[in-house]
């Protein structure tokens, strides 16, 4: 077992086939879908508790939580995979939801057929940012996003005819607290995590890492680097826009209110308290807020100065996440932990 | 006619302030590549410790006391909340989003202890005169005197005096500044108590024409970003040109166009700025964007 001094943190290399105890063997992708297996436990016993439970606050929380794991989701593959910030990721959850409501109460498609055209409202939004956003890296690319998130707030407000503007827009036949909704949320969260879980291991999924430790040499090797940034902005923007619609299929209505720049920095913030475990942080990061979340709702304001204390004191002293904390060094070996995002070095012996 | 000179007034006044606070974010941007988006809180702060202690100091003491008390909330922030994630290998961006983290931390202290609710600070100058059927306050052209006066004196001390050049000096690398001696700890936290310094006389200037709400910290920190982007970062009289652009920009839209869309052409121009000349009207593209692939 290789052991990790503190303060020295050794670069850990992908796993070779073989690395390991005897079980991990199995090839990759069977070996992740534990993990999968994993993570669809976690959310159904959730699901049963909260079925059992059948108080409203119960189901509220838990669909809350459904719906911030998809949006932490969808920035964990940006952020996570890519090093791509995004601080929009609440306004593009905001046109997924104004797209879906406008569909079923304009248009008057069936649930499933909005949801698409939220997640391809979110895709087409991506496109048109990232082609351009594209160029831009780490904090600029951050500062980009949030000029998107401001000026879509700013949108909502004042586009009254789409939006309802500051009084929010109602829902049609919405279902407020149910358990059925719950189940599809708790699924398609499973879903997400499940995609990130094997992206990891794909050829594509490698790609994305590929550029993330090393542009150029991502570059050099034939990766179409530009291609695959957008490629990711767009799919993240696209779960975002999803997660929209499902929030519009459990909310009796929706404003403004709930898209604004501090959602998309709590998400940004459960991201980064999650951990680099693409997994277990997604899952970590989104319920440890959202546990915060629920407890703090009794005074307004303090839910906002929390996050805040919250941003400061994880990104700046907990860089390593709740499950970077949580975890011993030796269930990270058999979680195959991801490889820290530092110039990998040559091990002797290697 | 008349309604063209107020709005040519009023973008001059909110230009200064925006061109200040741009400054502000430039001083901590060229010595340590963050960016500080608490800049519009510690503005607001500013005005609002000012108003909260003129009862009991002359006019024009009461807003260096504020100035005193927000420089020095700026080297905390910087000690307590930067410091440390800054030697153990954060990335900017963990940095920027810090900075993030200790607005929304001075904006809802501030709400729970002045209120939501827009105040009236008093202003040093209370006179005013007739412009084309305009009113222009005097305390207007005094933040223009005094932002011309530290635009023009920063910009000078940045390249004149030894502390300016050990600024840059620590901008352009900090490890090899260290090498030859500087002591980055007493420098950077210099530069962050010079920012919140330069934030506060903003605030406390400016907002006695327009009145104090923190409510408002968001839309003029982003506008002081877009300004300090627009002007190119690092570059003090960048920034106050930035500034006026911006105030220009918003202001002429607001009265022409339509009032509603004036955050949306901030944002807009940021985004413009951002994508395709990231470093400004001056500054140089190279190091802000990454190898073309």
């Amino acid at each position: 077992m290789r052991m990790s001094v503190p303060g020295a943190p050794q670069p850990v290399l992908p796993r070779a086939a073989g690395d390991g105890p005897a079980a991990a063997r199995l090839p990759g992708h069977l070996r992740a879908a534990r993990t999968d297996v994993a993570v669809l436990a976690v959310f159904a016993a959730l699901a049963v508790f909260t079925a059992l439970h059948g108080s409203d606050f119960a189901t509220t929380t838990a669909i809350n939580f459904g719906l911030f794991t998809l949006l932490v989701a969808s920035l964990q593959l940006m952020l996570g995979f890519a090093n791509q910030p995004s601080l929009a990721q609440a306004a593009v959850y905001g046109v997924g939801a104004y797209v879906a409501i406008y569909a079923e109460a304009h248009a008057g498609v069936p649930v499933p057929v909005a949801f698409l055209a939220a997640a391809a409202s979110g895709a087409l939004l991506g496109l048109l940012i990232a082609l351009p956003l594209s160029r831009l890296r780490e904090h600029f690319l951050a500062m980009g996003t949030l000029a998107l998130q401001v000026i879509l707030s700013t949108a909502f407000v004042h586009l009254t005819g789409f939006t309802g503007g500051v009084n929010g827009e109602a829902v049609p036949d919405s279902n407020l607290n149910s358990v059925p909704v719950l189940i599809v949320i708790f699924g398609c969260a499973t879903a997400a995590i499940a995609g990130l879980n094997h992206l990891r291991l794909s050829r594509r999924g490698r790609q994305v890492l590929a550029v993330k430790a090393d542009e150029t040499m991502a570059a050099s090797i034939g990766i179409n680097v530009r291609m695959l940034r957008v490629t990711v902005i767009v799919v993240s923007f696209a779960m975002a826009a999803g997660a929209g619609c499902l929030f519009t299929e459990t909310a009796g209505f929706v404003s403004p209110d709930d898209f604004t720049l501090t959602a998309s920095l709590a998400v940004l913030v459960a991201v980064i308290l999650g951990g680099r475990s693409v997994t277990w942080g997604t899952l970590a990061g989104a319920a440890a807020y959202s546990v915060l979340n629920a407890e703090s709702t009794s005074l307004p304001g303090l839910s906002d100065l929390l996050l805040g204390i919250m941003l400061v004191i994880v990104l700046g002293y907990l860089p390593e996440g709740l499950t970077g904390v949580a975890v011993p060094a030796a269930w990270r070996a058999r979680l195959h932990w991801p490889a820290k995002q530092r110039p990998a070095k040559q091990r002797p012996g290697s | 006619m008349n309604e063209l000179a107020g709005a040519i007034v009023s973008s001059v006044f909110l230009g200064t302030a925006l061109g200040l606070m741009a400054l502000a974010f430039t001083i901590v941007y060229t010595v340590s590549q963050v960016f500080n988006f608490a800049v519009g809180q510690y503005m607001i702060l500013g005005a609002l410790l000012s108003t909260a202690v003129h009862f009991t100091a002359s006019p024009g003491v009461n807003d260096l006391i504020a100035v005193v008390l927000v420089a020095a909330m700026g080297s905390a922030t910087y000690l307590v909340a930067l410091r440390w994630p800054e030697t153990h290998g954060a990335k900017p961006l963990t940095l920027v989003i810090i900075t993030f983290g200790v607005g929304i931390i001075i904006e809802q202290v501030a709400i729970m202890a002045w209120g939501s609710y827009p105040l009236s600070e008093p202003p040093i100058l209370a006179g005013h005169f007739l412009l084309y059927g305009n009113l222009v306050p005097d305390q207007g052209l005094l933040l223009v005197a005094v932002a011309a006066v530290v635009v023009a004196g920063l910009g000078v001390a940045q390249r004149r005096t030894i502390v300016g050049k050990q600024f840059l000096a620590l901008g352009a690398n900090r490890a090899t500044a260290r090498y030859f001696g500087l002591n980055d700890l007493v420098l950077v936290t210099l530069a962050w108590g010079l920012s919140g310094a330069v934030l506060a006389l903003a605030g406390t200037l400016y907002l006695p024409l327009t009145g104090v709400s923190i409510t408002t910290d968001l839309s003029y920190g982003v506008g002081a970003f877009a300004a300090a982007v627009i002007g190119g970062l690092g570059n003090p009289g960048g920034a106050l040109v930035g500034g006026l652009i911006v105030a220009f920009v918003t202001n002429l839209m607001g009265v022409y166009v339509n009032p509603n869309l004036t955050d949306l052409l901030t944002f807009g121009l940021l985004f413009v700025f951002l994508v395709f000349r990231p470093g400004g009207l001056t500054g140089n593209v190279a190091d802000l964007v990454g190898p073309r692939a």
